[in-house]
């Protein structure tokens, strides 16, 4: 059995769980595909122990983030997802300045110093457009999965235009494209381009420092992570593990034991 | 807190939750009523009529449905909830209402409020955008004995020099009280959570000023005697129109926020510009709109509102600037970038928070003011 400290990420659409040593080695992870509002809190931790050599009884402290982080019982403390989101990149990541998190409904852009503290940022307001959402609506629209939009991009031979000011009238385009008979990897390859549009704006009202790096679910699409470079006119860090960044903060902060 | 602090704050709690009771009290007692809408009315004319002032700056959590018919999806809160009101009839009951046209949104009120609230006499104020020009004063004396005389016609009694001389001097006496306590809380953070200091603010909208006064004098003299708190928590100073729905105040509260200044339209804007002295009454009001600097909704080609913010909040002791970014406000928007540069400028960090009257839960904002808690704190 070992000590152990835990970071929970309650997200919108989903539930992640990172637990880190005394050491800060990653011992283990788990998301389950449900968020706040939901008993995936609860089934996290349990699936988790579930497959885990570690006991709960061992777990020192535990980090709650993410927008269910005020109504998980099992917290120590609860910290906000963009200084989770920044304290666990600059673990992985110490180069990145700029953290760009695309989760399920939220869009964040965070500028950090070398020690990974927060200097400022910027979140998307009442907008899905430029969120894991959008992808996640026009997909449906197309009859793919989330997963797969990132192979369909990748042979993409054009962009098709959509537009991103709105999730609502975009699904009616790309609904409007369908029709025409447009190829579904060009169409794929213009929604990336409409988010990574839509996250550049965010990114350049707050200003960008280099390096960037792309956290949250968001960066599992390569498709994304292409249009994206293209749009900001860089190149993109990517963490190994970019879902679990907030909760391996909310780790992080948990072992540090300042809270 | 002391009895007596806490009775004073309970009564201007009152106030603002009661303000149908207090309308129908004041028409109990034969006083006529008027509204007075955003931003900067001349509410002295109206105490001088005799009749009882009532602000009307729309309502929190109001849903919007009938409004919609009036304005496109993007009209600022306030006025699609003001207009709302008008449709359901909350302010049937008023004999008038002073409405400015100083933003574009307003100038729609202005055709919107006569069609859905016809028992209403509205009476329009047309400031002078240019204010600073001598030509401004002529202009909105002129302006001035229009709405004088449409009060005088609706209230039935004349509006006299010497009763207008008074009203002045009461609303500036309240002035002085009002930027007293906005000092004492920058001096002693901490003494009144956010909640409270909006409360003894929004007040004003509602009680008589004369009333209003009393109560602030004897709230000032308390702060004075209070002996300061050691406080722990984030000092800010506030920039926008309003910083509502006042949910947003108690996760302020929660997160261990003060106010210590503010430059709100709806809070210190309508008392931090005292009536100045001139020949005439009128020329009194009219003169006191030249002396805005940098006001958001007049025009300011040197942009100045940005260094205003930044000077008042270092003078304020604050630790950071936020701006309460009331949404589709094209005014706030385009003096956002000017605040945040001067704000960063004097090394002030700088959080912009996008607000809708209409808002039903202040969680998304929870989240920017933690991180913000954090990222000032240097907890996390």
């Amino acid at each position: 059995m070992e000590a152990h400290y835990i970071g929970i990420d309650i997200g919108s659409t989903a539930t992640k769980l990172a637990a880190l040593s005394g050491e800060r080695a990653l011992l283990g992870t788990t998301v389950v595909p449900f968020g706040t509002g939901t008993q995936a809190d609860q089934l996290a931790l349990e699936t988790f122990y579930r497959n885990s050599r570690l006991s709960p009884s061992d777990c020192v402290r535990t980090i709650a983030t993410g927008y269910g982080r005020l109504i998980f019982r099992g917290a120590d403390a609860q910290v906000s997802e963009i200084s989770c989101h920044a304290k666990g990149l600059h673990h992985f990541l110490p180069q990145a300045r700029t953290i760009i998190d695309v989760g399920g409904q939220d869009l964040k852009a965070i500028q950090i110093n070398d020690r990974g503290s927060v200097q400022q940022f910027v979140m998307n307001d009442k907008c899905a457009a430029g969120t894991g959402r959008f992808l996640e609506v026009m997909s449906r629209v197309m009859g793919l999965e989330v997963a797969e939009l990132g192979e369909y991009d990748a042979r993409a031979t054009g962009v098709e235009t959509i537009s991103n000011t709105c999730t609502v009238f975009a699904e009616s385009e790309v609904i409007s494209k369908l029709s025409a008979g447009v190829d579904i990897a060009n169409l794929v390859a213009g929604i990336h381009d409409s988010v990574a549009r839509k996250i550049t704006g965010l990114t350049l009202r707050m200003g960008i420092l280099p390096e960037v790096a792309l956290t949250g679910g968001g960066a599992l699409n390569t498709g994304l992570v292409r249009a994206l470079e293209r749009n900001l006119k860089c190149g993109l860090l990517l963490p190994s593990l970019p879902q679990f960044t907030g909760a391996v903060g909310a780790a992080l902060f948990a072992l540090e034991g300042r809270l | 807190m002391s009895v007596s602090k806490v009775e004073i704050l309970r009564e201007m709690e009152y106030a603002v939750t009661h303000i149908r009771e207090r309308v129908l009290d004041e028409k109990a007692r034969g006083h006529k009523v008027i509204g007075c809408l955003p931003i900067l009315i001349p509410e002295e004319l109206v105490h001088a009529s005799g009749a009882f002032p009532v602000g009307i700056w729309g309502a929190e959590r109001l849903p919007i449905v009938r409004a919609a018919e009036y304005y496109p999806p993007y009209a600022c809160s306030v006025v699609q909830s003001i207009t709302e009101l008008a449709i359901a009839g909350a302010y049937d009951g008023l004999d008038g209402v002073l409405i400015s046209c100083l933003c574009d949104t307003l100038k729609c009120v202005t055709q919107s409020f006569p069609l859905t609230c016809p028992s209403v006499k509205p009476i329009f104020v047309k400031h002078p955008q240019n204010h600073r020009l001598e030509g401004a004063v002529t202009y909105f004396i002129r302006e001035l004995e229009g709405v004088r005389a449409q009060l005088e016609t609706l209230t039935g009694r004349q509006i006299t020099e010497e009763a207008l001389c008074q009203s002045i001097e009461i609303y500036n006496e309240n002035r002085k009280e009002m930027i007293a306590f906005a000092r004492l809380l920058a001096e002693k953070p901490g003494l009144l959570t956010c909640r409270e200091r909006h409360t003894v603010i929004k007040a004003r909208y509602f009680m008589r000023k004369e009333e209003h006064t009393r109560l602030m004098r004897e709230l000032n003299g308390m702060l004075r005697a209070s002996t300061a708190p050691s406080f722990e928590g984030i000092k800010v100073y506030v920039s926008g129109v309003m910083l509502e729905p006042s949910h947003i105040l108690d996760v302020m509260d929660e997160l261990g926020y003060t106010i210590v200044g503010d430059e709100l339209a709806h809070e210190s804007r309508q008392f931090n510009h005292l009536v100045p002295e001139a020949l005439s009454q009128l020329e009194r009001l009219a003169r006191q709109v030249q002396t805005y600097e940098g006001e958001a909704f007049l025009y300011d080609p040197r942009k100045t509102r940005g260094e205003r913010v930044a000077r008042a909040a270092k003078e304020a002791g604050a630790d950071a600037v936020l701006f309460a970014l009331m949404k589709f406000c094209d005014t706030d928007e385009y003096d956002l970038p000017w605040v945040r540069c001067a704000a960063q400028e004097a090394d002030l960090p700088f959080l912009h928070l996008e607000l809708e009257q209409t808002m039903q839960s202040a969680e998304p904002l929870r989240t920017r003011l933690q991180a913000f808690a954090e990222q000032l704190t240097h907890t996390c």
